[in-house]
C-alpha cells in the first residue's frame, strides 16, 4: 500500500538580514495510514520547520522551499496554490499547535473557532455545525460543551485549551494530524491525559499522527516509529525499537544518555557538549562531528549517506561504514538503554 | 541507500579529537549588548539620516551666526523685509526677487498704487503679471503680481541676505540659528532634568516596592490626569514667560513618563533570577543598583530621552505660537515662527526657513528614537 | 468591575479636585491686579470698586470656597474681558465650532490611520510599508501650526482652492480639519501596523491559517479585531493633541472657537476665562481616559469578565 505521505528530498530555507538560514536541508521519509511517527532533536533542528512545510505554512516571502516534494496522496503539496493549499490545510491535514495558551483567538467563543473549519470545509450549516462542535467537544472530554461553547479561550485551564485546539484538529475528520510538541506546555499530570486522548482517537479515527517532541518519554509512550533530526537532516529512522535498543547514530546516542530513567542510580546526566551549528554556515561534513566524540577524519570532509541497518532501520553516520572503527556507546549510555527496555522511563518528563 | 561499494581511503575513518574550542567557532562571534545594538543602528538607514540631519542642525547652530558679518540684534529699518538672496544661486530662485500682490481697478492702477504703497520707484519692477482679472474676481479689482528687484530698490545690491531679513532688517540667517541653538537648549535641558527625575523617582519607588512604591504610585496617577497642557500653561503664566519658566513648565510633569518606564523596568528586572543570584552573593543595595539595575535600564532611559527632546522643542514652538514663548530679543525656532505668520502671506520666506529647520529636527529626532528602540530593545534580538 | 469602575471615579475626582485648587492659588499668586493691562488708567477708587464687585476684596479662603462651590454647580465665574459675561456663557457660545472641528479631525483621522495602518502591516516590508511609515513619522514630527502655515499658503493664498480663514460653511472646515487631523492619522497608523504585525505573527493566526481559513477571512475575522482593541490607548493623547491643535488652529484660521478665546485671553490676562478653559480641558482630558478604560474592558473579553488586566 501506498503510503500517505512522502516526503522527499524536503529543503526550507529562509532568507533574514543575517543571510540565509537553511533551516531544513534534505529530509526523507513516509508516513503510513494509521501509524505515529515521532520526530525527535533539540531546539532548531528543524522538526518543526519541517511539519510547516508540510502544512504549507512556511511564510513567504522569506521562507521558501528551493528543493523538495511533499506527495500527499500522491500529489506534489509544494506545488499546489494557496487556495488549493486552504482546501486540504485544516480538511486533508490539520495540526495541533505547542503552546495552547497563544494558540486560539483570544476575542472569539471557542464555539465558533471549532465551527469556522466545519463551515469551510465540509459546508454545515450553523446549527449542524454547533451540534458537531458540541460532539467534538465531548469527544475531546470537555465537561458540559454546549455551555463552553459561549465562552471564551482565557476562561478554559491549559488542559482544556489543548483539548479545544485538539478537537479544532479533529473537526474535519484529518487523513494527518501534525503534533508539534503537543504537551510541552501542559503539567506532567496534563500531559499523560492528553497523549492518552490522541492515542485513543487515532484508535477511532485511523489517523496518522506525526508527533514532534524533543522528550524520549513521550516518543516511547505513542510512537510507531522516530526520526532523529538534527541540524535540519534526519540522522536516524527506524522503529521504536530500533531507535531505543540498537541506536547507530552517535547523536542518539547522546539524546538517550541525556534522558533521565527512574533506576538510573547515578544521579549525573549525560549532555551533549556543544551547541548546533550555524545554520546560515552549515559545516562542511558531518554537520554533528564538532561534537561527536567518536568523528571520523572523513565526519569532517564529507556528508555520510544513509546506511542501512535493517530493513525499517537507517543512519547517516560514517561509523556504520565497512572500514570506520568499531565504536560502542559508553557504559552509561548503555546502561541507560537497559533502563528504558525495562521501561522504566520516567514518561514525559520535561527536558527542555 | 547503501554505500558500501564506493572506496575511501582507510586513513579518513581514523578517529580525530577535535580541539575543546572548535564548539566556539561554529557560533557566531559574541558581541557586547552596546555593541549589537550599535551595529543594528547602523543598519537603519533611517535612524542613521536622522543622526546625520541632527548632527548637521547641530553644527550649523553653532557655526551659522558666524557664516556671515550680520549680528542677531541691531535694527536696519532699510534692509526690512528682503528675500533671500545668494550669490551664485539666483538661477535658483536665491535671487532677492520680491512679489508683491497689488489691487486697482485696472492694471495700471494696481501697479502705480502698488508703487505707491510699497514705496518703490518704477525702474526696479522686473516684471508684472495679471494674476486675477476683473471678471474673475468676485469684488471688481484687478490683481496684479510684482516683481520687484527690492534690493536695488533699497540701495543694497552689495548685500546678501541668505534667508532674507525680518520687519526689522535683522538678517535671518543669524537669527534661525541662533534661534536653533536656543530651541536645542530647552530641548536637552528639559530631557536630562526629566531624566533625572525620573530615574530617581522610578527607581526609588520600583526598587524598594512596598508602601513606598504604592504611594509613590499614587501621586503619580493624580499627576498623570492632569494634561500637561494645563499644567505647562499655568506654570508659565505663573513665572512669566522665559528661558527658565519655559525650561521648568516642561519638566514639571514631563518627568512621569520616565518614572513610570524606570520603575516598571525595575520590577522586572528585579524579579529576575540573576538579581536574586547576586543578593545571595551578599551584593548589597547599592551595588545591585550600579552594577545590575541601572545598566540594564539604561536602553530604555536612552530611548525615551530620545522621545522626550522633540516633544520639549515643539512645546517651547507651541508656547511661543500662542504667546506664551521666550520673550524678545531672545528668538527661538518657535518665536520665529510666530513672528514670521504676521505677515508669510507677502514674505512666505519668513514661514518657510524655520519650518523647515523645526520640522527636520523633530523628523531627525523621531526617527531617531524610533530606530534606537529597535536597536535597543531586547525583545527585538534575534 | 464595579469596583474598578468605582475606583476610577474617585481617581478622577481626586485629580480634578488637586486641578481646581492649584488653579485656584495659581491665580492667586499672580503679581498686580487683573485690571492693570485691561482698562489702561483706572483710578484707584474705580480699580476699588471693580475688585469690590468681582469679590477679590474677600480673604482668599471665601474666594476659595465660593470659586470651589460656583464651580460645583457649573458656575466658573465671570469674565474680566466682557463686562459681566460669565464664562461658562462663553465657553457654551464657542464650544460648537471647537468640537465641530475636533470631532471631524478625529473621526475622519483615526479611520485614515487605521487603513493606513492595516494595509502597512498586510504590506510589510514593502514601499507601501515604507511610504506609510515615512507618512507616519512626518505627521507626528512635524508640529501642526507650522503644517497648517503651509497648508493655508498653498491652499488657500497661492492655488485659492480653500478659503483661507473664517467660519462659515462646510469648505470652511477643510484646511484646520487637515491640519488637526494629521497627527491622530499618523499616530493610530503607526500603533495599527505595530499592533497587526504582532497579531498576525501570533499562534492563532497560524493556527487560523492552519484551519484553512481563507487569507480575508484571517484578516477581517481573526486579526482586525484583536489589533483593534489595544489602538483604542491612543485616544488619551490624541486627546491632548487635538486639544493642543485647537489653540493653534483656530488661531490660525480664525475659527471661533474655544482655543482661539483662551488664546486671547491669555494675551489679556483674562484669568476667570483661563482657569475656566484650563477646567475645561482638563475634565475633557480625564473622562476620555475613563472611556479608554472602560471600553477597553467592555471590548476585550478577557477584561470583560474578570474585571481588571495584570
Amino acid at each position: 500500500m501506498d503510503p500517505i505521505l512522502d516526503v522527499r528530498h524536503l529543503h526550507v530555507f529562509f532568507d533574514t538580514y543575517g543571510g540565509t538560514v537553511q533551516a531544513v536541508r534534505g529530509v526523507d521519509f513516509t508516513l503510513e495510514k494509521g501509524e505515529t511517527l515521532a520526530i525527535v532533536g533539540e531546539s532548531g533542528s528543524g522538526k518543526s520547520v519541517t511539519v510547516k512545510a508540510l502544512m504549507g505554512l512556511v511564510t513567504k516571502p522569506a521562507g521558501h522551499i528551493p528543493e523538495g516534494e511533499i506527495l500527499f496522496e500522491g500529489k506534489d503539496l509544494t506545488k499546489l496554490s494557496d487556495k488549493e493549499m486552504q482546501k486540504i490545510r485544516g480538511k486533508d491535514i490539520s495540526m495541533i499547535f505547542q503552546d495552547p495558551m497563544t494558540s486560539l483567538n483570544p476575542t472569539m467563543k471557542i464555539g465558533k473557532q471549532i465551527m469556522e473549519s466545519l463551515i469551510l470545509h465540509q459546508k454545515l450549516s450553523k446549527s449542524e455545525a454547533r451540534n458537531r462542535a458540541v460532539e467534538l467537544l465531548e469527544l475531546v472530554g470537555i465537561p458540559d460543551p454546549a455551555s463552553r461553547m459561549n465562552q471564551y479561550p482565557h476562561q478554559f485551564s491549559g488542559g482544556m485549551r489543548q483539548r479545544v485546539v485538539i478537537a479544532i484538529a479533529l473537526a474535519c475528520n484529518p487523513k494527518v494530524l501534525l503534533a508539534d510538541e503537543p504537551t510541552t506546555a501542559l503539567d506532567v499530570t496534563i500531559q499523560a491525559q492528553i497523549l492518552e486522548l490522541m492515542k485513543e482517537i487515532q484508535r477511532k479515527m485511523e489517523t496518522s499522527i506525526i508527533f514532534i517532541t524533543h522528550d524520549l518519554g513521550v516518543v516511547a509512550n505513542v510512537a510507531d516509529r522516530v526520526a532523529v533530526m538534527y541540524a535540519g537532516k534526519i540522522v536516524e529512522i527506524g522503529t521504536v525499537d530500533d531507535i531505543f535498543y540498537h541506536p547507530k547514530h552517535p547523536y542518539t546516542w547522546g539524546l538517550l544518555g541525556s534522558m533521565p530513567t527512574v533506576d538510573s542510580d547515578d544521579e549525573k546526566l549525560m549532555a551533549i557538549p556543544g551547541t548546533p551549528p550555524d545554520l546560515i554556515n552549515p559545516p562542511k561534513g558531518d554537520a554533528f562531528a564538532a561534537r561527536n566524540e567518536y568523528a571520523l577524519q572523513i565526519d569532517l570532509e564529507e556528508e555520510p549517506p544513509m546506511f542501512k541497518v535493517s530493513d525499517t532501520h537507517y543512519a547517516a553516520t560514517w561509523l556504520l561504514h565497512g572500514d570506520a572503527p568499531d565504536v560502542e556507546p559508553s557504559e552509561a549510555v548503555k546502561k541507560r538503554m537497559k533502563g528504558i527496555a525495562k521501561g522504566n522511563l520516567s514518561a514525559g518528563k520535561e527536558n527542555r | 541507500m547503501d554505500n558500501g561499494t564506493k572506496k575511501y581511503n582507510a586513513e579518513k575513518f581514523e578517529r580525530v579529537h577535535l580541539p575543546d574550542d572548535a564548539n566556539e567557532e561554529l557560533s557566531r562571534p559574541q558581541l557586547s549588548f552596546w555593541k549589537d545594538a550599535w551595529i543594528r543602528l547602523c543598519k537603519n538607514t533611517g535612524a542613521i539620516t536622522g543622526l546625520i540631519v541632527i548632527v548637521f542642525i547641530i553644527l550649523m547652530a553653532f557655526i551659522g551666526p558666524f557664516m556671515n558679518d550680520y549680528t542677531n540684534e541691531g535694527a536696519n529699518y532699510d534692509a526690512a523685509y528682503l528675500p533671500p538672496k545668494v550669490k551664485g544661486l539666483e538661477a535658483i530662485g536665491f535671487d532677492g526677487m520680491q512679489t508683491y500682490e497689488v489691487q486697482g481697478a485696472t492694471e495700471e492702477e494696481a501697479i502705480e498704487r502698488g508703487l505707491a504703497g510699497y514705496e518703490i520707484e518704477e525702474e526696479y519692477v522686473q516684471d508684472t503679471e495679471v494674476v486675477i482679472t476683473k471678471e474673475e474676481s468676485e469684488d471688481g479689482y484687478v490683481t496684479v503680481a510684482m516683481e520687484v528687484d527690492i534690493y536695488a530698490a533699497r540701495g543694497l545690491e552689495d548685500q546678501y541676505f541668505w534667508f532674507g531679513t525680518d520687519s526689522m532688517g535683522r538678517d535671518l540667517w543669524t537669527r534661525i540659528w541662533s534661534g536653533t541653538q536656543i530651541s536645542l537648549y530647552i530641548g536637552f535641558l528639559a530631557a536630562m532634568i526629566d531624566m533625572v527625575i525620573g530615574v530617581i523617582y522610578g527607581g526609588i519607588s520600583g526598587y524598594y516596592g512596598g508602601r513606598t512604591d504604592n504611594i509613590m504610585q499614587r501621586i503619580i496617577e493624580i499627576l498623570s490626569g492632569i494634561p500637561n497642557l494645563v499644567v505647562v500653561i499655568l506654570m508659565i503664566i505663573l513665572l512669566k514667560p522665559g528661558l527658565i519658566a519655559i525650561t521648568i513648565a516642561l519638566t514639571i510633569t514631563g518627568w512621569i513618563g520616565m518614572a513610570r518606564i524606570v520603575r516598571g523596568q525595575v520590577l522586572k528586572l528585579k524579579g529576575q533570577e540573576f538579581i536574586l543570584a547576586a543578593r545571595t552573593l551578599g551584593a548589597n543595595d547599592k551595588r545591585i543598583l550600579m552594577k545590575h539595575l541601572i545598566p540594564n535600564v539604561t536602553g530604555m532611559i536612552i530611548i525615551n530621552t530620545m522621545f522626550t527632546i522633540p516633544s520639549a522643542i515643539f512645546f517651547e514652538a507651541f508656547l511661543s505660537f500662542i504667546g506664551l514663548g521666550l520673550q524678545p530679543p531672545i528668538a527661538s525656532l518657535g518665536t520665529l515662527i510666530d513672528t514670521a505668520f504676521d505677515d508669510y502671506r507677502v514674505f512666505p520666506y519668513m514661514l518657510l526657513y524655520p519650518a523647515v529647520i523645526i520640522s527636520l529636527l523633530m523628523i531627525g529626532f523621531n526617527i531617531l528614537a524610533d530606530g534606537l528602540r529597535d536597536a535597543l530593545d531586547p525583545k527585538m534580538r534575534k | 468591575m464595579a469596583k474598578y469602575i468605582l475606583q476610577r471615579l474617585v481617581y478622577m475626582f481626586i485629580t480634578l479636585f488637586v486641578i481646581a485648587t492649584a488653579t485656584f492659588f495659581l491665580m492667586q499668586l499672580l503679581p498686580g491686579s487683573p485690571f492693570n493691562e485691561l482698562g489702561g488708567k483706572m483710578t484707584e477708587a474705580q480699580e476699588q470698586i471693580l475688585l469690590e464687585e468681582y469679590g477679590l476684596n474677600d480673604p482668599v479662603p471665601v474666594q476659595y470656597a465660593k470659586y470651589m462651590l460656583g464651580m460645583v454647580q457649573g458656575d466658573l465665574g465671570v469674565s474680566f474681558q466682557y463686562d459681566n459675561r460669565s464664562v461658562t456663557d462663553i465657553i457654551l457660545d464657542r464650544i460648537g465650532p471647537s468640537a465641530h472641528l475636533g470631532a471631524q479631525a478625529l473621526i475622519i483621522g483615526s479611520i485614515l490611520g487605521i487603513i493606513l495602518g492595516m494595509i502597512a502591516a498586510i504590506r510589510h516590508n514593502t514601499w507601501v510599508d515604507y511610504s506609510s511609515n515615512v507618512l507616519a513619522v512626518i505627521g507626528i514630527s512635524i508640529p501642526s501650526f507650522v503644517f497648517a502655515g503651509l497648508l493655508q499658503y498653498y491652499f488657500a493664498v497661492q492655488w485659492r482652492i480653500f478659503p483661507p480663514s473664517f467660519w462659515e460653511g462646510p469648505i470652511y472646515t477643510v484646511l484646520p480639519t487637515i491640519s488637526l487631523l494629521i497627527f491622530p492619522m499618523a499616530i493610530c497608523a503607526r500603533f495599527m501596523r505595530t499592533e497587526m504585525l504582532e497579531v498576525l505573527g501570533s499562534d492563532y493566526i497560524e493556527l487560523a491559517r492552519a484551519k484553512g481559513v481563507s487569507n480575508s477571512s484571517i484578516m477581517f475575522k481573526h486579526a482586525l479585531r484583536n489589533a483593534l482593541i489595544p489602538v483604542i490607548t491612543v485616544l488619551g493623547p490624541i486627546t491632548v493633541s487635538l486639544m493642543t491643535g485647537t489653540l493653534v488652529i483656530e488661531q490660525i484660521f480664525a475659527v471661533p472657537g474655544i482655543g482661539e478665546q483662551f488664546v486671547r485671553s491669555i494675551s489679556v490676562n483674562d484669568y476667570p476665562v483661563i482657569m475656566g478653559t484650563t477646567m475645561l480641558f482638563s475634565v475633557l482630558f480625564i473622562l476620555v481616559i475613563l472611556i479608554v478604560d472602560l471600553l477597553y474592558g467592555m471590548i476585550d473579553p478577557r477584561i470583560r469578565i474578570t474585571g481588571g488586566k495584570d
